[in-house]
């Protein structure tokens, strides 16, 4: 998720769901598109608003997202749950590699960056050493108790 | 003759569906429960007649979670070399066949949103099968049923009294016809099954390619394999260094059958890939739906079944 847009020719109609930044990243594409329609991302995603927008599209849609990292993953489980797969989407994530780490105490999400290898959690202040162990269900690496 | 292995099963009961449809019940001869299967399977059915063992195979029609028995439905087929014409005027009930365990070639995808079948004629009958499956889910479906008058629309009523809101039957005679362009109406998520004569498959598949369908969201299901334009007689020479003719209105597989060659087979219309060989000299003329682009380049491999010799030799290995 960390590539650039590719064009992807002869599609019926080009979605592009991205925020400010993103629609820079996107827009090479974005020109040699014919047919396209927009979703615009503020600040904080409005999930809610992109599903209905994805739920209306008809077959034939190419679907271009361009988010900061820590968002993108969101945006990919929410288009792949509404039938959008790896041949009719591309997801491009930018900035800072945000890596979510799930507490073993209290099984909240922390964002970090990647580099650290300890955090607090937020939630409970548990002083956390992120694993390897990543979970696929919740898109986050699994951070157990630094000091027994 | 290479045989599979089989359920003993005897005819329990048979409707007339249409004039020339009829469903056959068939259960356990030996009182056992039959394999539970998934919506769109099909099994072999053998038939001993006078004039030797016919095989054909057919979409289940029953419920894949009812074990007790197993429907299918058959039509009568105007070109009829034995098969549907045997069971429509020979089999009575009672009568003990063989019918091999069931086997899915058109299973439902499970990444699909919303599963979209078309039918022309007979072709509705591995949907049976599926919607009974969905409605139990509770999946998102619909179908698109093509006949040529209400008379000839094989199980018309059943699909309206248990899917009211999910068909929609198209009749020629009234000059409504099923169009390609419905495909480009659906959302992004959905998967199409078509299932019909070829010309209708050729049609729609072309259809929804054009309209952006993915392949991996695009199935079918063929009646026949493709019939090649021009078939030529050919020969073929086994291991033993044995020559076989193989006439241009047979296929490699009966030449070999003719000859007592006990061949692997299954489907018999190039989708299952039982009968694969081994092709060590010579060029082949794919016709099956089973190979990938670059093993039909390779030029090592064949299935009997269907496929053919390009070369006027093919060295095979059996």
């Amino acid at each position: 998720m960390t590539h650039d847009a590719v064009f992807i020719e002869n599609k019926r109609k080009y979605l592009f769901c991205a925020d400010q930044h993103g629609m820079k990243l996107l827009s090479d594409v974005m020109e040699q598109s014919s047919e396209k329609e927009f979703f615009r991302f503020e600040e904080e995603p409005d999930w809610t608003s992109f599903t209905s927008f994805l739920e209306k599209q008809k077959i034939g849609s190419y679907l271009y997202v361009s988010l900061p990292k820590s968002e993108i993953y969101q945006a990919r489980v929410l288009a792949e749950k509404l039938g959008f797969s790896e041949e009719t989407a591309q997801f491009i994530g930018y900035g800072e590699n945000v890596v979510r780490v799930f507490c073993s105490r209290c099984h909240s999400i922390n964002k970090t960056v990647e580099e650290q290898r300890e955090i607090l959690c937020q939630q409970c202040v548990l002083e956390l050493s992120i694993s390897d162990h990543y979970s696929k269900k919740h898109n986050a690496y699994l951070g157990y108790a630094a000091k027994l | 003759m290479y045989k599979e292995k089989t359920i003993p099963v005897y005819i329990k009961n048979i409707e007339e569906v249409t004039k020339y449809v009829k469903r056959f019940t068939l259960a356990s001869i030996e009182g056992k429960q039959l394999p539970r299967f998934s919506g769109g399977s099909h099994i072999s059915t053998y038939l001993e007649t006078a004039k030797g063992l016919l095989v054909r195979t057919y979409s289940l029609t029953s419920h894949p979670d009812v074990t007790s028995h197993y429907q299918i439905a058959v039509r009568l087929n105007d070109q009829s070399k034995g098969g549907s014409l045997y069971w429509h005027n020979n089999i009575k009930a009672g009568d003990k066949i063989q019918i091999s365990y069931p086997k899915n070639q058109f299973p439902l995808s499970f990444k699909a949103k919303h599963h979209v079948f078309y039918a022309a004629g007979i072709g509705i009958t591995p949907f049976l099968s599926m919607m009974k499956e969905l409605k139990d889910k509770g999946s998102s479906f619909e179908l698109h049923y093509a006949s040529k008058n209400l008379e000839f629309c094989a199980f018309y009523e059943d699909l309206n009294k248990h899917y009211p809101h999910q068909c929609r039957c198209y009749f020629s005679n009234q000059n409504k016809r099923i169009q390609t362009r419905s495909l480009e109406n659906h959302h992004v998520g959905t998967h199409v099954y078509f299932c019909g004569p070829e010309a209708f498959i050729n049609e729609f598949t072309s259809a929804a390619y054009r309209v952006g369908f993915h392949e991996s969201a695009v199935h079918f299901e063929r009646f026949h394999p493709p019939q090649p334009k021009n078939a030529a007689p050919f020969q073929v020479q086994l291991k033993d260094g044995t020559l076989i003719q193989v006439k241009k209105d047979e296929t490699l597989l009966q030449a070999l059958q003719n000859q007592g060659i006990e061949a692997p087979y299954s489907c018999q219309a190039g989708r299952c890939g039982t009968c694969e060989l081994s092709v060590k000299e010579g060029e082949i003329d794919h016709y099956d739906s089973f190979l990938s682009e670059e093993q039909r380049n390779a030029q090592d491999r064949i299935l009997t079944c269907v496929s053919r010799g390009k070369s006027s030799k093919l060295v095979i290995e059996i």
